[in-house]
């Protein structure tokens, strides 16, 4: 009788153990600019005769998903970096933006993958289509004239004469061809009650260079609105690979 | 003997629990009145989000009934003199043509009355800055807000609980048993079920996206601008207006400098909008874009009704505005000619629908 009732103790003490652990993933997000954290409204070296400030930007990553091999994890189809909101201050910038992902089964994965943009299947419908908890339900970050998604907003001011940044300029990306797919070779090991993350650092000086290397002319070109040209806002979706280091 | 001494101190024990806890008022009990709640349908449009109604607050007939009644009546205000309605006429799209709205005690507010009309569907936030997310959170402020109705809630809810057709409506909206139920909660659910029933998705702009009807010539002009559409042969200029009044409401429901004042620094706003709400400076100057569905029917405009007429508005943002810190980029000097100007104004003409006017709940019971 003794022996049972030790077991039985037993029992309830070890069951929940047997519960299997689940492992967490976190996608940081840095936005800098010239390798520091950038903050929004801060004022920016740019080109040797005049200053911007980013006052915004923000885009969408789909189809995020953890791979090895054949394998495939797949983490969310959708979510909004907003950098905007977020990077209010140097402490903000550093932190990061962070997108968590709970309850993952432990395992080891060598590849992490997204895209920056919206998919083609989601791209066809509009934000009155997703409930309000979607990041697509955004009315602002959809285009008719281009029957499109805005899949990034890149904007803010510059410098028209020394210390006067009433000027804007502003960069959107859309349409399908603009969707670019990014597949990072990392080791990523989800274990046990861990959290394991990848930081994504997005220097946002990259994103405005040519292909030469030099740097937008903004004051001369400073938004893109013609959808018959789609120059600098191609040069800025390419850019983002070049733009971003991990970790 | 030993037995009735028993039944003495159980006597004693047991009956002061009989009476009603002190302070504890028990109320008039209202069962005798039936109660069977009957589901209200919002009026659907296919290019519009499904609204998202509270599970706890699903609508129905009886609940629209009671907040129609809270709405149009003065019992909300301490002096009786004025509703929900005072600031907000239907046949204004729910807006009262004032700058700023004005409560009992003759105080203005800092900011003009916003339109009801699809507010059911806003999931960014609500007033000007935001500062509540829900309507049922909405319809609590006001009547205690010391520059509109100025009243205390549990005055109000002592004259529902005396009040017979008030006994009558909370009981067929909700199912209370007793008056002592009727709570500040209920009427605020009830008044968000009124509001999430003003629903205008007729006018003629949708009519022309259904293929009902066409636009005027001046009218398709003014759609291209504000839609920024490229169209070959008769180019226009893009007047900007979808970034922040976006298809199907006509609102990006963002928070947004639209450059009315100038400023300077962040510190530079008589009023901080979203920035008092957030405590984010760059979040000073910015209110919420509304929509501009029946936008003919509510001037005056802005947050402080500054601008008497449309065209006031379109100068406005045809000019640039004002150099601000935190600016909206996308408003810039747009050089629109007069007639352009003109096209664009016939434009937001036709987002007028007073359609919704035809809900026998969308007037004063009262009358």
């Amino acid at each position: 009788m003794g022996r049972l009732i030790i077991t039985f103790l037993a029992a309830i003490i070890l069951l929940p153990g047997c519960k299997e652990d689940k492992s967490t993933f976190e996608l940081v997000f840095k936005a800098t600019y010239d390798g520091e954290p950038l903050v929004m409204f801060d004022d920016l070296d740019y080109k040797d005769d005049y200053k911007i400030r980013i006052t915004q930007s923000d885009f969408y990553i789909t189809d995020v998903k953890l791979i090895n091999g054949d394998s495939e994890l797949p983490l969310s189809e959708v979510e909004f970096v907003d950098f905007s909101s977020f990077n209010i201050n140097a402490e903000k910038a550093l932190e990061g933006f962070t997108v968590s992902y709970d309850e993952l089964d432990p395992a080891d994965y060598n590849q992490l993958q997204f895209s920056i943009g919206v998919q083609p299947e989601e791209n066809v419908m509009k934000p009155a289509d997703f409930s309000s908890n979607n990041p697509l339900s955004k009315a602002g970050y959809y285009w008719d004239a281009w029957d499109s998604y805005i899949f990034a907003k890149l904007q803010g001011t510059f410098e028209e004469t020394p210390g006067n940044f009433d000027a804007s300029w502003f960069f959107h990306t859309g349409k399908d061809e603009l969707l670019r797919t990014f597949t990072i070779d990392t080791n990523i090991s989800l274990g046990a009650d861990e959290t394991s993350s990848v930081t994504i650092s997005m220097d946002h000086k990259s994103l405005l260079e040519n292909q030469d290397g030099s740097l937008f002319d903004i004051q001369s070109n400073p938004t893109n609105h013609d959808p018959s040209d789609i120059g600098p806002i191609q040069m800025i979706a390419d850019n983002y690979l070049n733009a971003m280091t991990f970790q | 003997m030993k037995y009735w001494v028993l039944i003495l101190f159980a006597g004693l024990i047991v009956l002061p629990g009989c009476e009603d806890p002190p302070g504890e008022d028990m109320g008039v009990s209202l069962t005798h009145i039936s109660y069977n709640p009957t589901d209200y349908e919002v009026p659907a449009f296919p290019e519009f989000p499904k609204m998202e109604i509270p599970a706890d607050n699903p609508l129905t007939n009886e609940g629209i009934t009671l907040g129609q009644h809270l709405f149009f009546d003065p019992i909300l205000s301490a002096d009786n003199t004025m509703s929900c309605a005072s600031c907000h006429f239907p046949e204004l799209a729910f807006t009262d043509a004032n700058a700023v709205s004005v409560g009992i005690d003759n105080v203005a507010g800092e900011r003009s009355s916003m339109s009801l009309i699809n507010s059911g569907f806003f999931t960014t936030g609500l007033f000007w800055d935001g500062r509540v997310m829900t309507l049922e959170e909405q319809a609590l402020l006001p009547v205690e807000d010391p520059i509109e109705l100025h009243h205390t809630w549990p005055e109000v809810i002592n004259d529902l609980q005396e009040s017979e057709l008030y006994q009558r409506l909370f009981r067929e909206a909700f199912g209370i048993t007793s008056t002592s139920e009727i709570t500040k909660e209920l009427a605020a659910k009830a008044i968000a079920q009124f509001e999430r029933i003003l629903v205008s998705g007729n006018s003629k702009f949708d009519k022309v996206l259904r293929n009902q009807t066409a636009f005027t010539d001046e009218e398709l002009n003014g759609f291209n601008m504000y839609f920024d559409v490229e169209t070959f042969g008769f180019e226009t200029p893009d007047a900007e207006c979808l970034h922040c009044h976006s298809a199907p409401l006509m609102t990006s429901g963002e928070y947004l400098n639209n450059r009315l004042t100038p400023a300077e620094t962040l510190e530079d706003f008589a009023d901080l909008g979203r920035g008092a709400v957030t405590g984010v400076p760059f979040d000073n100057g910015r209110f919420r874009a509304p929509s501009l569905r029946n936008i003919a029917l509510t001037a005056p405009y802005m947050h402080d009704g500054r601008f008497q007429t449309l065209r006031e508005v379109l100068n406005h943002y045809n000019s640039g505005g004002h150099p601000s810190p935190n600016g909206n980029p996308l408003v810039y000097p747009l050089g629109l000619s007069e007639e352009q100007l003109d096209d664009l104004e016939l434009f937001l003409h036709t987002l007028t629908d007073t359609s919704f006017y035809s809900n026998p709940y969308a007037s004063n019971p009262f009358n």
